[in-house]
């Protein structure tokens, strides 16, 4: 019962993929090519709804995706190494995007640690690193819905001495804004290389001018 | 045994604890240590360093004690099935004329559960030892962060 149906969706799924490489045709491999970006999805995938709390006390769903870019990032506060790292990159990077870049530019990490970060915790723990930072976690049901659609993965444990477990992705999710994902920037993460890929990304947005 | 003998006794031991200390300062040497400023909440900070081996010997890393924290290991932050994951490491082996480089994003000292909060400026003292009961001391200031430490590291070995 199930065979022909999934026989049909995958056809369909050609179907518009066929559709679209035709639909972008040669400018979109010459923009793949001289930016060379790997980072950038060959189509955008648009997100579905999503409910989190953000630190600032308000919810974290699509809409508020709405007309920004969002850099994205999945970890959790009691993270020593890589969380810390990655965020105090990423405030040296926001630190030199021009205003304007920044006033469209939103950057979010995510607790994947529910069992220990609050969005209370997170509004002090984010804005330690950069004041415009927003901090959102959820229950793991809802932080699934977010995670699976940025293709990424989280696990949670406890070790064998009773200490907590946390496994997440690492790369640093872009997000455009038309809510879509856009382009996953993988770790390690370093600032000039961010700005650098992020500013890439914008400027090969398609209806966007290459100058 | 009066106390002349008692201290008798503890002579070789002693000068057996010197000779070591002595050795090991020669033959290891410690720089570029650090650690990362816990940002509020968090009950865990990451130290790094480079360890560097002169000697022909081998000398196993075995241990890390500090005053200042309850616990102190050694993890290594690996990637394995798409995810970032910390890896506890009992201990690191140094060959002859080896360096071992603890840096963000890879092994990292884990500082765990500070005694009291260590915020920029303090200094953390951290015991390493090896095993055949050689010890060494470091001193690891506290920073809030050191951005792109791989890029500035680049640069000095042009
Ligand atoms: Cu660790």
């Amino acid at each position: 019962m199930s065979k022909p149906i999934k026989l049909f969706l995958g056809s369909l799924s050609v179907l518009l993929l066929l559709g679209a490489a035709l639909y972008l045709g040669e400018p979109e491999a010459d923009a793949q090519a001289s930016d060379n970006n790997p980072a950038k999805l060959a189509t955008p995938k648009p997100l579905s709804e999503f409910q989190l709390m953000a630190s600032d006390g308000r919810p974290l769903n699509r809409d508020r995706l709405k007309g920004k870019w969002t850099l994205l990032f999945f970890g959790y506060t009691h993270c020593p190494d890589v969380c810390p790292t990655t965020l105090s990159e990423l405030a040296t990077m926001a630190g030199q995007l021009t205003p304007e870049i920044h006033k469209d530019t939103q950057f979010i990490f995510v607790s994947v640690d529910p069992r220990r970060d609050t969005p209370q915790s997170l509004a002090e723990y984010v804005q330690y690193f950069d004041p415009r930072f927003i901090g959102a976690t959820g229950s793991i049901e809802e932080l699934a819905v977010l995670v699976r659609q940025l293709d990424s993965k989280f696990s949670l444990g406890t070790s064998p001495l009773g200490e907590a477990i946390v496994n997440h992705s690492s790369a640093v999710m872009v997000i455009d804004p038309q809510v879509r994902y856009y382009a996953r920037l993988s770790a390690p993460h370093y600032a000039e290389d961010l700005l650098q890929q992020y500013l890439a990304l914008r400027q090969h947005t398609p209806g966007t001018p290459i100058p | 045994m009066n106390l002349y003998q008692r201290l008798a006794t503890l002579i070789p031991f002693l000068l057996l604890a010197c000779a070591n200390l002595a050795q090991a300062t020669e033959d290891l040497e410690i720089h570029d240590a650090w650690a990362r400023e816990a940002p509020p909440g968090a009950a865990v900070m990451a130290g790094y360093l480079t360890l560097h081996n002169h000697s022909s010997e081998t000398y196993t890393l075995t241990n890390l004690q500090s005053p200042q924290f309850e616990k102190v290991e050694i993890h290594r932050t690996e990637e394995r099935d798409g995810m970032t994951q910390m890896i506890k490491v009992s201990q690191v082996i140094l060959g002859p004329k080896d360096s071992v480089r603890f840096q963000p994003g890879g092994m990292h000292l884990m500082l765990m559960k500070p005694k009291k909060p260590l915020k920029a400026g303090a200094k953390i003292s951290l015991t390493l030892s090896f095993s055949g009961e050689t010890s060494m001391q470091v001193t690891l200031p506290v920073k809030k962060a050191e951005a792109s430490i791989h890029h500035d590291m680049q640069t000095h070995m042009h």
